[in-house]
């Protein structure tokens, strides 16, 4: 969900807590714990890079996505259309 | 609240909180002002997630640096990816504004690190230069241009 909530533009923590919360509806509310520990495996994995933004009053560290992070994101996604297109397949079966 | 929320961030590894405690802080102090507007029952809920969030997170952490320590020795379990990158991440202690003006004066640098007899002005030869060639290139780009002496050099 985080790499999703960066797919379009960077955030900040605060913005990366309300975008994944309208993502899902209001369903998942991440704690700044979870959020950030999160955030420190991504970084790792090189999936994410973070810097300073210039033009923000405070001096907010802004996450975005790195090219690594982009292809594991579309990797996620083309599983994850398999496994629908799998799953409604199988409906289809069982209703036929 | 935020008194414990600092107290509790404790818990974690110490490279963990110098890398994230800041920040963490100033999250949780923002979302916590937008649930206070939200009502007593939404604030409550809120803490008590965030009170569980940072304990188990911070097991977390402590049991990835268990694990790192036992294939390693000698270095953090943070990455080195995590770290912060000088050029993209303002060093402690440096104002926003000195910061900023530094980044955004490559012909001082160039001219600066010229005098030297090798030019390292650009993000791609930092990337691939080698960790004394990175600190060089990170004195000049970053420090130097600001400090007052060097600054007058550069100018001349």
């Amino acid at each position: 969900m985080i790499l999703t909530s960066l797919a379009d533009h960077p955030r900040h923590g605060y913005a990366l807590i309300k975008d994944i919360e309208k993502l899902s509806d209001g369903r998942v509310r991440l704690s700044t714990g979870t959020l950030f520990g999160a955030l420190r495996r991504l970084l790792g994995n090189g999936w994410i890079e973070r810097f300073e933004q210039e033009d923000t009053s405070r001096g907010k560290q802004v996450y975005e996505l790195t090219p690594e992070g982009l292809r594991q994101l579309q990797s996620e996604l083309d599983r994850m259309r398999q496994l629908t297109r799998a799953a409604t397949a199988r409906l289809k079966m069982r209703e036929a | 609240m935020r008194r414990v929320y600092k107290t509790l961030l404790r818990l974690y590894p110490r490279d963990y909180t110098e890398l994230f405690a800041a920040e963490m802080s100033a999250v949780f102090e923002e979302v916590s002002e937008e649930r206070r507007r939200q009502g007593a029952a939404i604030f409550l809920r809120f803490a008590v997630a965030e009170l569980i969030g940072l304990v188990t997170g911070a097991v977390a952490e402590w049991i990835a640096k268990s694990v790192y320590a036992v294939y390693h020795t000698n270095s953090s379990y943070i990455s080195g990816r995590c770290l912060p990158d000088p050029l993209r991440i303002r060093p402690a202690g440096l104002s926003r504004e000195s910061y900023f003006a530094a980044l955004h004066a490559p012909a001082k640098t160039a001219d600066l690190i010229d005098e030297t007899g090798t030019c390292l002005n650009a993000h791609q030869t930092f990337v691939l230069a080698s960790p004394l060639r990175r600190l060089l290139i990170l004195i000049c780009k970053v420090f130097l241009p600001i400090h007052p002496r060097m600054g007058a050099k550069t100018r001349v």
